[in-house]
Parts: C-alpha cells; sequence; structure tokens
C-alpha cells in the first residue's frame, strides 16, 4: 500500500521535475500550448455556439476580418432579414409597412393573430382581414440595407400564409431590388382554405430550382444571389395580396436570410459549417485519441518490457522477436488495413492505435531492465525472500516511471498524427469530427482548386495539428533531458 | 561472428520476417471478421440464393475448403505473387501494377526523395553537431522538429496553394498531363520534354516527401555525432593536431554512421507511410494511391496486396541495411 510518506515523497518529486521542467525555456512553451488546446476541449461549448456540422453561412465563405483587406473588397455578410418571423410578439406587426389600394383602404384591417401559428414554437401570426366584395391590393414590405459590394453565396426566403375561406387570392412574394427591379419568388393564385401553405418547413433557397425558375436565372448565366442582389442599396421584402372578394388571411413564418461569403473568425467549409466550431472541437478528438492511444501504447510497452527483461530466457527472446518484427512493418499501411477491415469507429481508431504502438517503447524498457536486475539491491531484495511482483513493482519500476513519462509525452503525437492521418485518407468515424476529418474534406469537396483557395479552412485545423504534436515533443524533450543526465547541459 | 555466419542469420531472419507478413495478412483479411464477414453476410442468406447457388458461390471464393487448406492455397499466392482480381476492375492485381506504371511511380517518387533526404539530413546533421548549441544549431532542430511534427498532408496542401495556385509554377497533381496515356491522341513530346514535364510533375510530391523525411535523419546524425564528438578518441585526435575535417568525417561519422545505416531501414517505412498520404494529396499514380482507392471501394486484394508488397519492400531496405551494417562495421568484418 502507498504510505501517507510515499505520497508525499512523489509529490515532492513531481513538484522538484516541475521546478526544473520550467526553467527550460522549450518546456514552458510546450506547457504553455498543451494547456491552450485543453482549456479549448474541455470549453468547446462555451467558446462556441454553433455546433460543427451546422450550416451557418454560404459554402467556403471567407473570415470576415478579409474584408478590411484589399482582396475582401466583394464579400458579404448574413444579413437577416426579418426580426421576428414568427410573430412571437404583438409588437412583430409594427414591422411591416403596408399599402393599399384605395378601393380596399377602409375595408381591410391588419392585426395580431394570438394562437393561430403555423408551427408550435410561433405564437402567433399576422392576419389581414378584408371584408366586402370589392377587389383590391394590400402590400406588407419591409426595407433593408444591402451594404455589400458584392452578393452573397445563398439566400432563402419563407412564407407561410393560411386562407380561411375558398375565395380566390393572388399571392406575390416579392423583392425589390437597389435599382427599382422586382423579382417574384411565388406568383400565384391560390383558393385552398384552411392549410398552411406552403407547408412550414418548406422554405424557398436560392439553391433550388424553385427559386431558378421562378426568377428565370438560368438563362441570364447568373446564379439567383447574383440576379437578386447586384447592387448595394435599398432593398424591399414583402408580399402583395390581390383579393377579389372578402377573405382572411394569416401570414407566419416571414423570413429572408442572405448567407454571405464572409463569416466569423475562419469561415466555412464546402457545407457552410463553421471552421472554428470544428478546430474548436477537434481538440476533444485529438487529445482524447492521442491520450488514451498513447496510454494504451504505454501500458502494453511496459508489460512487454518488464516481462521481457524480467523474466528473461525464452520469453525475452520471443517477446523481442516479435517486437523487432513488430517495429519492421510499416505502421500507417497495417493501421490503414485493419482500420478498414474492422471499421473506422472512434474507439476501434484508439485501441487500434494503442495496440500498434508499444515497440519501441517495450525495448527501452527491456534495456532499462536488464541493467537494473543486475543491481545489488536487486540481489538483496531477492535473498531477502521478494518475489518477482514485489521485486517488479517495488525496485525496477519506480526506476522506469521517469523513462513512461517521456515516452508517454513523445507517443501522444504519434497517435494524433496517426489519426489524422487516417482522417485524411477517409478513415475516420463520420460521426466525429477531428482535424483530419476537415482534411479529409478539403480533399474530396476539390476546394483545393476553387478561386481563391480555401486557405481559412485548411491553415487552422493544420497548425493545431502541429502545435498540439510540437507541446508534446517539447514536453517530452524537456524531460528527457531531466531524467537523462547524459543529455544534461554542462552549467 | 564472422561475415558468413552474420550474413546466415540476417537471411533467416528476414525469411521469418515474410513469413510473419504472410500470417499476419492472412489474419487481417481472412482470419478477422471484416472481410469474409462481410461476404457471408451476402452469401449466407439462403433465401436469396437456392442452396445450389450458394454453395457454387462458396466454391467460387474458395470457402467450402477447410482452413489449412485455404491457408496453405493464400501463402502460395502470396509467395507467387498471385493476390488475385481487382474487385473494383476486375484485373489481375499483379499485372495491373505494372501495366499502369504503379510500381515505377512509386518507385521514382520514394527514390528521389529518399535520397535527397539522407543527404540534406546527413549533411546537415554533421553541420549542426559541430556548431552544438550555435544559433544554427537551434535553427535547424526548431526547423526540422517543425517540419516532422507537421502532418505530410498539411504541409502537401501548403505547398500546392503556394507553388500551384498561387505562383503556378508547378502543376498541382498527377504524374504527368492529361490525355498522355492516351496514345491514340499522340500528345507525348520527345524524350527529353518528356523528361522534363515530368520533373516538373514529380517536384511538389518529392519535395513534400523530402520535407517530411530530412528532419528524422538530421536529429539521429546529430544526435549520434554529438555522442561520438564526446568520445575520448575524439579528444586524441584534435591533441594529434588532426583538422577538423579529418576528426568529423574520419573519426567521428564513421563511428556515428552505424546507427544511421540501423534506423535508416526503419525510417524507410516511415517515408513510405508518408509516401501512401502524398501520393493522394498529389493525385500520383502510385501504389498509396492505389491502396487510398482501395479503402474506399473496399477492395480487399488490392489492399491485401498493396500491403504485402510495402512490408515487403520495408523487408528488404532492413536487409539491405543489415548487410550494409555487416559491410561497414570492423567488428563484424574482421574477425
Amino acid at each position: 500500500m502507498v504510505s501517507r510518506k510515499g505520497i508525499i515523497f512523489q509529490l515532492r518529486r513531481i513538484t522538484g521535475t516541475a521546478r526544473i521542467l520550467f526553467k527550460n525555456r522549450m518546456a514552458i512553451v510546450g506547457v504553455i500550448l498543451l494547456l491552450g488546446f485543453v482549456f479549448m476541449a474541455l470549453a468547446a461549448p462555451l467558446l462556441t455556439s454553433y455546433n460543427p456540422y451546422e450550416t451557418v453561412s454560404g459554402v467556403e465563405a471567407q473570415p470576415d476580418w478579409v474584408m478590411n483587406f484589399p482582396d475582401g473588397f466583394y464579400l458579404s455578410k448574413n444579413i437577416v432579414v426579418v426580426s421576428d418571423p414568427l410573430f412571437n410578439s404583438p409588437a412583430s406587426i409594427q414591422a411591416w409597412t403596408a399599402t393599399a389600394s384605395p378601393s380596399v383602404l377602409s375595408t381591410i384591417q391588419i392585426s395580431y393573430a394570438k394562437g393561430t401559428a403555423s408551427t408550435a414554437d410561433s405564437a402567433g401570426s399576422l392576419q389581414i382581414t378584408h371584408t366586402g366584395n370589392d377587389s383590391g391590393v394590400i402590400q406588407l414590405s419591409q426595407q433593408f440595407q444591402f451594404p455589400y459590394h458584392g452578393p452573397p453565396k445563398r439566400f432563402i426566403a419563407s412564407m407561410s400564409y393560411l386562407l380561411s375561406q375558398t375565395q380566390p387570392v393572388h399571392i406575390r412574394l416579392f423583392v425589390v431590388g437597389a435599382n427599382g427591379e422586382v423579382f417574384n419568388l411565388i406568383n400565384a393564385n391560390d383558393t385552398l382554405a384552411g392549410l398552411w401553405r406552403p407547408s412550414p418547413s418548406f422554405s424557398l433557397d436560392s439553391n433550388g430550382v424553385d427559386i431558378a425558375s421562378a426568377l428565370g436565372s438560368r438563362t441570364t448565366g447568373l446564379t439567383p444571389p447574383q440576379l437578386v442582389f447586384s447592387d448595394r442599396g435599398t432593398y424591399y421584402y414583402g408580399v402583395e395580396l390581390t383579393f377579389y372578394g372578402s377573405q382572411q388571411i394569416n401570414i407566419d413564418n416571414f423570413q429572408l436570410n442572405t448567407y454571405g461569403t464572409a463569416w466569423g473568425l475562419m469561415g466555412t467549409d464546402y457545407a457552410g459549417s463553421d471552421v472554428y466550431t470544428q478546430v474548436v472541437y477537434g481538440a476533444r478528438i485529438s487529445l482524447l485519441v492521442g491520450l488514451t492511444a498513447a496510454a494504451i501504447g504505454i501500458g502494453l510497452g511496459l508489460i512487454v518490457g518488464l516481462l521481457a527483461g524480467f523474466l528473461g530466457k525464452l520469453v525475452d527472446e520471443v517477446l523481442m522477436r516479435f517486437t523487432d518484427m513488430m517495429l519492421v512493418i510499416p505502421s500507417l499501411p497495417l493501421l490503414i488495413v485493419l482500420v478498414a477491415v474492422l471499421g473506422a469507429r472512434i474507439w476501434n481508431l484508439i485501441i487500434i492505435i494503442g495496440f500498434l504502438g508499444w515497440m519501441g517503447f517495450a525495448r527501452i524498457v527491456r534495456s532499462q531492465v536488464l541493467t537494473l536486475r543486475e543491481r545489488p539491491y536487486i540481489e538483496a531484495a531477492k535473498a531477502s525472500g521478494a518475489g518477482t511482483g514485489r521485486i517488479i513493482y517495488r525496485h525496477i519500476f519506480p526506476n522506469i516511471v521517469s523513462l513512461t513519462y517521456v515516452n508517454l509525452a513523445l507517443t501522444v503525437p504519434a497517435a494524433i498524427l496517426s489519426e489524422s492521418a487516417l482522417a485524411f485518407l477517409g478513415l475516420s468515424d463520420p460521426t466525429v469530427n477531428s482535424w483530419g476529418h476537415m482534411f479529409e474534406n478539403v480533399n474530396i469537396s476539390g476546394s483545393l482548386s476553387h478561386l481563391p483557395p480555401p486557405w481559412w479552412w485548411v491553415l487552422p485545423p493544420g497548425f493545431s495539428i502541429a502545435l498540439v504534436s510540437l507541446s508534446f515533443i517539447l514536453i517530452g524533450y524537456a524531460l528527457d533531458e531531466i531524467f537523462n543526465p547524459k543529455l544534461r547541459r554542462r552549467q | 561472428m564472422t561475415l558468413r555466419s552474420f550474413l546466415i542469420k540476417r537471411i533467416a531472419y528476414t525469411i521469418l520476417l515474410v513469413f510473419f507478413v504472410i500470417v499476419l495478412n492472412w489474419v487481417i483479411f481472412e482470419a478477422m471478421p471484416g472481410v469474409s464477414g462481410q461476404l457471408y453476410s451476402v452469401l449466407g442468406v439462403p433465401n436469396r440464393l437456392g442452396p445450389g447457388e450458394y454453395q457454387k458461390q462458396l466454391a467460387l471464393y474458395g470457402l467450402d475448403k477447410p482452413y489449412w487448406v485455404r491457408f496453405y492455397d493464400y501463402v502460395r499466392n502470396m509467395l507467387t505473387f498471385q493476390f488475385g482480381y481487382s474487385y473494383k476492375d476486375n484485373q489481375a492485381v499483379t499485372t495491373e501494377l505494372i501495366t499502369t506504371g504503379r510500381l515505377v511511380n512509386t518507385l521514382v517518387l520514394l527514390g528521389t526523395s529518399t535520397v535527397i533526404s539522407i543527404i540534406i539530413g546527413i549533411l546537415l546533421g554533421i553541420l549542426v553537431s559541430r556548431r552544438r548549441g550555435s544559433s544554427t544549431d537551434s535553427f535547424w532542430v526548431t526547423t526540422s522538429l517543425t517540419t516532422f511534427s507537421l502532418p505530410t498532408f498539411f504541409m502537401g496542401i501548403l505547398l500546392i496553394f503556394l507553388f500551384a495556385f498561387a505562383l503556378g509554377w508547378f502543376p498541382p497533381g498527377g504524374a504527368y498531363p492529361n490525355g498522355w496515356d492516351n496514345a491514340a491522341l499522340q500528345l507525348k513530346p520527345g524524350f527529353l520534354v518528356e523528361i522534363l514535364v515530368r520533373a516538373q510533375y514529380l517536384f511538389l510530391p518529392a519535395l513534400t516527401l523530402t520535407l517530411f523525411s530530412y528532419g528524422g535523419f538530421l536529429l539521429l546524425t546529430r544526435a549520434t555525432m554529438m555522442e561520438a564528438l564526446s568520445e575520448d578518441y575524439i579528444l586524441t585526435a584534435r591533441a594529434k593536431g588532426l583538422s577538423e575535417r579529418a576528426i568529423l568525417m574520419k573519426h567521428a561519422f564513421k563511428n556515428a554512421s552505424l546507427p544511421i545505416i540501423t534506423s535508416s531501414a526503419l525510417a524507410f517505412g516511415t517515408i513510405l507511410s508518408g509516401a501512401i498520404i502524398t501520393e493522394t494529396i498529389f493525385n500520383w499514380p502510385g501504389m498509396g494511391k492505389w491502396l487510398f482507392d482501395a479503402v474506399q471501394y473496399k477492395d480487399f486484394p488490392v489492399m491485401q496486396a498493396m500491403f504485402f508488397i510495402i512490408a515487403l519492400s520495408v523487408i528488404a531496405a532492413n536487409f539491405i541495411s543489415d548487410i550494409l551494417y555487416g559491410i561497414v562495421d570492423p567488428r563484424i568484418k574482421y574477425e
């Protein structure tokens, strides 16, 4: 059992080691880097409010700080035109400007309908009541500024309406451009009452066919966002309703979003997801894989090395021959075929990487044990009747602990690099977001050949992998220098 | 130990290694549940295939024979390089390996970058070991540690950004321009131009692989040289008034070269791993890219063959380094 004295001794030993460690400049850099990444991994949900695969902006949007440079002149940010699209508060209808034709001005009423809503999370809707048999037109619109020199990557418009009577109504959903051109997104008659149409989950996406055919953008050679947002200036978004008799219409889920070409700190990837979020969450996977796989490898190496070194003879011969053979087999091809055959779930990866990372350490432990077991104090322990287990645990193991620290620090980067290399080759858990997986996406999406090439998407995960590995290597070398007197510089 | 008994021992060990790889390859692809499990899950639904058809399919894949017969057949196939047919394009793997030039492509890429990185690594290592603690020393140690810990795919992509897209000096991928492999188009230029164009295509992948591997050689040379330079016989040589060059090359490096030779063979395995990734980034039609494609298509015969050949080449590199070691080390040569 570990006594109190033993714990105090170990503590003193660790603090002593730490004190020497912090005299080394490289080690300080390594520890600071590592703490940064550990913080990133633990505090990921606090550091970002998105999830790694959520679409937050246009595809391959550049970081928004690029807009301060000449290259970013044509970039645009996201715009949310309607502040309360679900009409959750009565005040929300004030945002809409209504203009009606004179004939119906007196017979039309706009009000807030609490409880009449298209979806469960909406509290109410905008209600337009028209009484009398005259026909007339009413327009509801909101003015917004599009202050950017370039078009957005994509826009999404939505509106749901509910007719109360089977009386025909003409519905026109429109955007009026800065130069006065009118773009109709919906332009149709409807008579179907008692049903929210289009379905509230449906939205008009500029990437979809509906908008392209509504705008006739196919023939112009421009994408819908380029066609609509061709200039900076004042835009209008709204709906025009033409009544032919008495009718009541509720409008809900009324929104226009533009997805820009500039977003956040690190831009977005090929699916419009936030790169910064992916980098932050990727730290979890890298550290998890690196630390657990390295711990498995070091544990196995320790066991094999101790057994081979201490038991000697046939056991030693067999184990070391096996170790040598495993050392010769190139590791990445072996990892690739193993993961390809066994499947790329995250724990599979960790176990496979761990089980292929013990050979070097086993040899180091064995050679250390071979010199240790000839020491007089081992002889003394043997003579006083100590068993093999006790000798290994009490006399040999404490002398190897320092080796374990050093090799753990140097095995972690190898495991991290293995994981990212496998992920880059497409052998990663698709449900898990890792830095290597980001590179796989870069590679398979073909974005490298786009202009500009997505440097904002490549550099952050690349430097993250490099810096995490570097931090462990720096700490490992510093520890090595502490524990290995031969390497210590002469003062 | 004489050179002869040393060689016999190494040959025996190499044969053992080859056998080990064959068994390992069998365990991974035949004995583990992944591959044959998938096969059985397709074949093993009796309602889908009639009972007679089921037996026929089993016989087709050789699954009706007992384990030991299958193992024997398998070993024979491996030793005669009969890897079966690719699931993807139904070609014999060995034939395809040679006719599509994959073998040559990989050898060219690997050979170029290994030789260059060994030369650069050793020369810089010697240079740096002489000036231990100087700013040159810390610069090269930091640089090689950085290139060492930068993932290969990251370095490759950075080089593509810089040299292929920003500067436009080198093509971003492939081993030759489109259409060269189509004889009907007659796009191939004269021999000299062909060599130059191919060199242009080779440059970026070879640079990536060199940057990936020189750091290991540099750090290793530096460490062994520093150890050799701290020995007493160097002091003696200095006392004798030998030139610094003679001390470095004749006394220190000759002794430091033994560990470099042994670990060069192990480093070759690492470089091969880097080559798989480099070939994937640069779309270099070699064996590594083939292994990558095979993984995407679950093309198990190709994966098995590629793993076997890659492992064999590392074993061969080890064997060569063993022989070199035997020749260089006087303790083995003269007894």
